[in-house]
């Protein structure tokens, strides 16, 4: 199991589209994956999930990942949020 | 850990508190974290063994009288020393009037005093109600809550597996929407679990393909539901060929959360399978049982009579 902690970094923060996005990456790796904001923990493989936790720009999101492709699935999906979701 | 502001007590409407703040205001910022209150009974004789600061302390005629028995000097010594004990906040009911020196102490130590028209036995029960709503301890699940005829039916499995869309067909047969996705569940009493919405996704069905849906206006109010408690869990698992899956009905799986057992079924899923009349055929079999009709035991009585029977012969 690996952890590791993001910054929203776009604008808008993590509204539907790059929500979408994310979910579409998460979704290629094998591991499961779960995202979580101020306590609440959802799987980050499910958009309604993501939507639910809100998160605005310059917030921070805790991945965590266990499963077989781990180091490469955090790696691919922290550096996708950081990189603002490719939005900014 | 959750904990609630005095300051939200004082704003509240739905449980009908009426509290108004009469000292101590600098201190209505503390937080209550302990759902059960305490009534100051014996602490106000200076008896302050079993005194638990960290529980709202609600005072009633009993404890204002008994101040008032044993005069300004002795009453107030016994104040300090109980407000040295940092107690979170002091609620007096049937809008008794309180000593000026018991509130210059509340006032000193920030110890927020508030007071409800109340009588004492009410007001202990509609605070309770609050304390427990508001302090249950929760968690989410990812996964699919619905009333199902009546039967408050979890649906969990991995992504893609298809929990929403045996949902939409769900909706589709009359049975009820609470959330899909993200199951945000309270502990109420000692054995009840009760799944809500989060606000954000309320209504809301993701079904791939078409995307974001929102059930409330596409069926009717009588589609969705605000909350539910949960009765059973149905888990949606890959069909293995190699696995053995219950044939008879004898295995009876539970699924833990917040230290309670419910009920949890595994339903293999392949094509061919039509999910959502499965699950709610687990429904109707779940009231069933819950009636004291277990259909694979009575067939086991059957067979045992008539084995037995030959047996003899």
């Amino acid at each position: 199991m690996v952890e590791g902690i993001f910054t929203i970094r776009n604008k808008l923060g993590l509204h539907a589209r790059p929500a979408a996005a994310f979910v579409k990456k998460a979704n290629e790796f094998n591991s499961s994956i779960w995202m979580e904001k101020d306590g609440t923990r959802v799987n980050a493989k499910s958009i309604m999930g993501i939507l639910m936790l809100a998160c605005p720009a310059g917030s921070q999101v805790k991945l965590t990942v266990e499963g077989n492709d781990e180091d490469i699935a955090i790696k691919e999906l922290g550096s996708f949020i950081e990189s603002g979701f490719n939005e900014l | 850990m959750k904990g609630i502001t005095v300051q939200s007590l004082l704003e509240d409407k739905s449980y009908g508190l009426e509290l108004e703040l009469i000292a101590g205001s600098k201190g209505v910022g503390r937080k209550i974290y302990n759902p059960r209150i305490q009534k100051l009974g014996l602490v106000i004789t200076g008896h302050m063994v079993y005194l638990h600061p960290h529980r709202i302390q609600i005072l009633g005629n009993t404890e204002m009288s008994y101040l008032k028995s044993i005069g300004d000097e002795e009453g107030e010594r016994i104040i300090k020393e109980l407000c040295k004990n940092d107690v979170v906040c002091f609620i007096v009911t049937r809008n008794l009037k309180v000593p000026s020196f018991f509130l210059e102490e509340a006032n000193n130590r920030a110890i927020p005093f508030l007071r409800s028209k109340l009588i004492t036995s009410v007001f202990i029960e509609r605070i309770t109600k609050l304390l427990e709503e508001k302090l249950a301890p929760s968690t989410t699940v990812h996964g699919v809550l619905m009333d199902i005829i009546g039967v408050g039916t979890m649906i969990i499995g991995k992504p893609g597996i298809g929990k929403s869309e045996s949902a939409l067909e769900l909706i589709a047969k009359g049975h009820r929407l609470i959330v899909d996705d993200v199951v945000y569940i309270k502990k109420m009493g000692a054995i009840d679990l009760y799944g809500e919405s989060p606000g954000m996704i309320k209504n809301l069905l993701e079904i791939r393909g078409i995307g974001i849906v929102d059930i409330g206006r596409l069926f009717g109010v009588a589609a969705v539901r605000d909350k539910k408690r949960i009765d059973l869990v149905v888990e949606l698992v890959e069909w293995h060929v190699n696995e053995e899956y219950d044939r008879v009905g004898f295995r009876e799986d539970k699924y833990r959360l917040l230290g309670i057992d419910l009920p949890l079924i595994r339903i293999p899923v392949s094509p061919g399978r039509n999910i959502s009349t499965i699950i709610e055929l687990a429904c109707r079999n779940f009231i069933l049982k819950k009636q004291g009709i277990n259909t694979a035991l009575e067939l086991e009585e059957k067979m045992l009579s008539i084995t037995k029977v030959e047996e003899k012969h």
